[in-house]
C-alpha cells in the first residue's frame, strides 16, 4: 500500500509537471524558454514512462529527445541570426471558435475516460524490456520497422527538397 | 520465402525510390531535364502494381509467419494497391515535364513519390493500427514536402504548410482513436479490436463510451485525408496550390488510399451486432458525413472560377458518394458495398485525366488556371480537348463514360442495400450529381464554344494562351487515363467483378481473430496455436504443397528461438508469454513440424 501511494504521488507530480512544461511551450513569448519547455515536457514524460517499468523507451525518451532533439533546436535557436529580435507574435486567430471547440473535445475526452472501464492489463513482472523490443522489432514488427526507415528516408529527403538553396543556372557554369 | 514474397509489392516500390535517388546521384547536376527518372518511377510502381495483383488475391492461401498480425493481403487490399500504385505511375509520368518547367528537382520530388505510394501500400494493407499509423505518416510527410516543392511560389509553400498543419492535426486524432481502441479492448489489430468490441457490448452500457469516442476521432482523422466536408477546408487550397501531378495524386491515390482504410476500419471494428445503443451510432455518422459533402462539395463548386479548384471541390463531391456507398452496407452480411471500389477506381481514372490535362496547360509559369485559360482549347488542341472531354463526362457520370457505371452501380448497390429507406439519399444524391453538371459542363463550355477574348495590353497572354506542353510520358499518362475511363463505361464486366471480390474481402471478421491476433493482452489464451486461415481447404493443401520447403526453414528458426529462449532464460526474466503486446508470440512458433528441429542442428 504504501509503495502504491508513493507511486501515484509520482504519478501526479510528473503529470503536472508534464502539462506545465507543455502550456509553457505553447505560451512563451522566447523562443529559448519554449525550448527549456519542450525539454520540461519530454523529460517528464520520460519520467512516466520509467513510472510505468518502460526502461528502455524512458532512456530512448531521454537520449534522444532531451539529449539530441532539443539541444539541436536551442542550437538552432541560438545559431540563427537575430532570431531574438523577431517578435514572435503567436496572434491568436480565430480563438473565440477555437476556445470552445478545444473545451468540447477535452469535456468529451474526459468524459470518455472517467466513464469507461477501461480493462486492465495483466501485470507482467517488472524486468528490463529491452531484449524483449529488440526480438519483437526484429521479429513480429519487422515490416513496421522496415517501414520506419522509410519514413526517416522520406522525411531527410522532403527536408533537402524544400530547405536546399536553389542553384540558379547562371551560377552553375 | 512466402513472406518476402507477399512483402514484394512494398518492396518493390521502396526500392523504387531507392534506385531513383541513387540513379539521380550518378546522373550528374548538369543533365537539364533527367526526364527519364520519372519514367523510371513509374515503371517499377507498375512492376509492383502488377506484383499486387498478381500476388495478393490469392494469399489467404500462403502461410504467413512473420507478418501474420501486420499485413492483410487479399483481394481487397490488392484491388486498392493497384489503384494506388497505378495513380503514383501516372503521377510520375505527368510531373517527367512538368517538373523543369516549373524549376522542381525532380530526383527528390520522384523519389519522394515513391516513398509516398509505398506508405501508401502499408498504410493499406496494415492489419494493425500501429503499421497502419505508420503507413499514413509515410505517406502523408511525402506528399506535405512534394505540395511545396515548387519554393518560387508563395501558393505552394501555403499549400504545403496548410496541409502539413491539418495533416499533423488529423494525425493526432488518429492516434487518440487509436489509443482508445487500445484502451477499450487491449488489441491493435483490427480483427482482435472487433472481436474485443464485440465481447464487451454485450456487457454494461458504460463500455461503449470509449470505443464511440474513438469512432468519432477516427472519422475525424480519415475525413480530413479523403476531404470530406466538415475537415475539407484545406483541399480547394491545397490542390489549388500544389504543383498538378502531385495534386493528381492526391485527388487519385491518396483519398483511395483513405477510403479502403475507412472502410475497412468502419466496417471491421463497428459490426458488432448489438451496436443500436450508441448514441451516435457508425451508420448514422457516415451517413451524415455523406450527405454533408455531397451538398457542400457540389454546392461550393458551383461558384468556383479556377480549374484546379472546381476539380478540388468536385473531388470532394465524389468523397460525399462514396461514404454513401460505405454508409449503406447490407444488414445480412454486414459486407462492403460492392460498388464502392469500382466507384473509386472510375472517379480516379477520370480525375488523374482531367488533372493531367490542367498539368500539361498550365506547366509554363505561374499555374493560372482561370476558366478562359480554357478558351479555344478545341482548336489549338483538339487531342487534350477531347481527353478533358471524356474524363469531365466520366466525372459527370454521362453514359458512355466510366463515371456513369460507377454512380449507376454504386446507387444501385445503396438502395439494395435497404430499398424502403435508402431511396431518399439516393434521391440527394442524383440531385446532387444534376448541380455537379453545371461545373463540369461549364469546364467543357469553355473549352469548346469559347474564343480566347482579345484583350489589349499585358493581359493577352494571360486571357488567351495556356500553351501546353509537349511531353510523350505525360501524353500517355492521359491517354491510358481517358481510356480505361471509356473502357469502363463500355466493358465494365471485368472490373466490376473484381471490385464485387475486392469489396467481400474487405471486412476482417473476428472469427479471423485466431490467425490475425497478436498475443492479445486481454485473453491470453487467445494468442493461439495454430493459425485459422479463412479457407481451410485451400490453405491446407498450400500447407501441404510447401510443407517440404517450410520444414527447412523452420529449422534454422526453430534453432535460433531455442538459441534465445536459453539466453533469455539465463536472465531469468519472468514474463508470461502473450501479456505484453510488442513481445512475438514465441511459443506458436514452436509448434511448427518438429521433424526438421534434429536435422538442423
Amino acid at each position: 500500500m504504501e509503495a502504491r501511494t508513493l507511486k501515484d504521488a509520482l504519478f501526479w507530480a510528473f503529470a503536472t509537471s508534464t502539462v506545465g512544461f507543455a502550456l509553457m511551450v505553447a505560451f512563451h513569448q522566447s523562443l529559448v524558454h519554449s525550448a527549456l519547455g519542450l525539454m520540461g515536457t519530454l523529460l517528464s514524460v520520460g519520467c512516466l514512462y520509467g513510472l510505468l517499468d518502460a526502461d528502455f523507451v524512458a532512456v530512448t525518451q531521454v537520449v534522444v529527445y532531451v539529449g539530441g532533439v532539443v539541444i539541436l533546436f536551442l542550437f538552432g535557436v541560438f545559431l540563427t541570426k537575430r532570431i531574438e529580435d523577431v517578435t514572435v507574435t503567436n496572434r491568436s486567430v480565430n480563438w473565440y471558435v477555437a476556445v470552445p471547440v478545444g473545451l468540447v473535445l477535452l469535456a468529451v475526452i474526459l468524459y470518455a475516460l472517467l466513464s469507461s472501464p477501461i480493462p486492465a492489463a495483466e501485470v507482467a513482472a517488472a524486468g528490463p524490456t529491452t531484449a524483449a523490443i529488440g526480438e519483437a522489432l526484429l521479429g513480429r514488427f519487422l515490416l513496421p520497422f522496415e517501414v520506419i526507415s522509410v519514413v526517416l528516408l522520406a522525411v531527410l529527403l522532403g527536408a533537402l527538397l524544400l530547405a536546399r538553396r536553389e542553384v540558379k543556372p547562371e551560377e552553375r557554369g | 520465402m512466402n513472406d518476402l514474397l507477399l512483402c514484394a509489392p512494398i518492396l518493390v516500390a521502396a526500392g523504387t525510390g531507392i534506385l531513383v535517388m541513387a540513379l539521380d546521384l550518378l546522373s550528374g547536376r548538369d543533365d537539364p531535364r533527367k526526364g527519364f527518372l520519372g519514367v523510371v518511377t513509374a515503371a517499377g510502381l507498375a512492376i509492383a502494381a502488377v506484383l499486387a495483383v498478381t500476388l495478393w488475391p490469392g494469399a489467404p492461401a500462403f502461410e504467413m509467419s512473420f507478418l501474420k498480425g501486420v499485413l492483410i493481403v487479399d483481394g481487397f487490399v490488392a484491388f486498392f494497391s493497384a489503384l494506388v500504385l497505378a495513380t503514383g505511375a501516372a503521377a510520375a509520368l505527368l510531373a517527367v515535364d512538368h517538373l523543369p518547367e516549373q524549376g522542381i528537382e525532380p530526383g527528390a520530388f520522384q523519389t519522394l513519390l515513391a516513398f509516398s505510394a509505398t506508405g501508401a501500400l502499408a498504410f493499406v494493407a496494415a492489419a494493425d493500427l500501429v503499421t497502419m499509423f505508420l503507413g499514413l505518416e509515410v505517406m502523408s510527410l511525402a506528399v506535405y514536402a512534394l505540395a511545396a516543392s515548387k519554393r518560387s511560389s508563395g501558393f505552394a509553400t501555403e499549400a504545403g504548410l496548410k496541409y502539413f498543419v491539418l495533416g499533423g492535426l488529423a494525425s493526432a486524432f488518429l492516434l487518440f482513436g487509436v489509443a482508445f481502441l487500445y484502451g477499450a479492448t487491449g488489441s491493435l489489430d483490427l480483427a482482435g479490436i472487433a472481436a474485443g468490441l464485440a465481447g464487451g457490448a454485450s456487457s454494461a452500457g458504460a463500455d461503449r463510451v470509449l470505443p464511440q469516442v474513438a469512432l468519432v476521432l477516427l472519422l475525424v482523422a480519415m475525413g480530413f485525408k479523403v476531404a470530406a466536408v466538415p475537415f475539407h477546408f484545406w483541399t480547394p487550397d491545397v490542390y489549388e496550390g500544389a504543383p498538378t501531378p502531385v495534386t493528381a495524386y492526391m485527388a487519385g491515390a491518396v483519398k483511395a488510399a483513405g477510403f479502403a482504410v475507412l472502410s475497412r476500419l468502419i466496417l471491421t471494428v463497428y459490426q458488432a451486432p448489438s451496436w443500436g445503443g450508441l448514441p451516435l451510432s457508425p451508420a448514422d455518422a457516415l451517413l451524415g458525413l455523406a450527405v454533408l459533402t455531397m451538398v457542400v462539395g457540389n454546392v461550393l463548386g458551383v461558384v468556383q472560377d479556377d480549374v484546379k479548384r472546381i476539380l478540388a471541390y468536385s473531388s470532394i463531391a465524389h468523397a460525399g458518394y462514396l461514404l454513401l456507398g460505405v454508409w449503406a452496407t447490407d444488414p445480412a452480411t454486414r459486407a462492403l458495398n460492392d460498388g464502392v471500389p469500382f466507384y473509386l477506381l472510375a472517379y480516379v481514372a477520370a480525375t488523374v485525366g482531367a488533372f493531367g490535362v490542367v498539368s500539361l496547360l498550365g506547366a509554363r509559369g505561374e499555374e493560372d488556371m482561370r476558366l478562359p485559360r480554357l478558351a479555344g482549347l478545341s482548336k489549338r488542341h483538339p487531342v487534350l480537348a477531347a481527353v478533358l472531354l471524356v474524363c469531365v463526362l466520366s466525372l459527370a457520370g454521362i453514359p458512355p463514360f466510366g463515371g456513369f457505371m460507377g454512380k449507376f452501380n454504386l446507387f444501385k448497390a445503396v438502395l439494395a442495400a435497404d430499398p424502403a429507406s435508402n431511396v431518399t439519399w439516393v434521391v440527394v444524391a442524383v440531385l446532387n450529381s444534376l448541380v455537379a453538371l453545371y461545373y463540369y459542363l461549364r469546364i467543357l463550355l469553355y473549352a469548346y464554344f469559347r474564343e480566347p477574348e482579345v484583350v489589349s495590353g499585358d493581359d493577352v497572354a494571360a486571357a488567351g494562351h495556356a500553351p501546353a506542353i509537349r511531353s510523350a510520358p505525360a501524353w500517355a499518362a492521359i491517354g491510358v487515363a481517358a481510356l480505361a475511363s471509356l473502357y469502363l463505361g463500355i466493358l465494365p464486366g471485368r472490373m466490376m467483378a473484381a471490385s464485387g471480390s475486392a469489396a467481400s474481402a474487405a471486412v476482417v471478421r473476428p472469427d479471423l481473430s485466431a490467425a490475425l491476433a497478436a498475443p492479445a493482452a486481454l485473453a491470453p489464451g487467445k494468442s493461439s496455436p495454430a493459425p485459422a486461415p479463412a479457407s481451410p481447404t485451400v490453405s491446407r493443401r498450400a500447407a501441404v504443397r510447401d510443407a517440404g520447403r517450410d520444414a527447412a526453414r523452420d529449422a534454422t528458426r526453430n534453432d535460433r528461438d531455442a538459441a534465445r529462449n536459453d539466453r533469455d532464460a539465463a536472465h531469468s526474466r519472468s514474463a508470461a508469454p502473450g501479456t505484453r503486446p510488442p513481445r512475438p508470440p514465441r511459443p506458436s512458433r514452436f509448434a511448427a513440424p518438429p521433424a526438421g528441429g534434429g536435422s538442423g542442428r
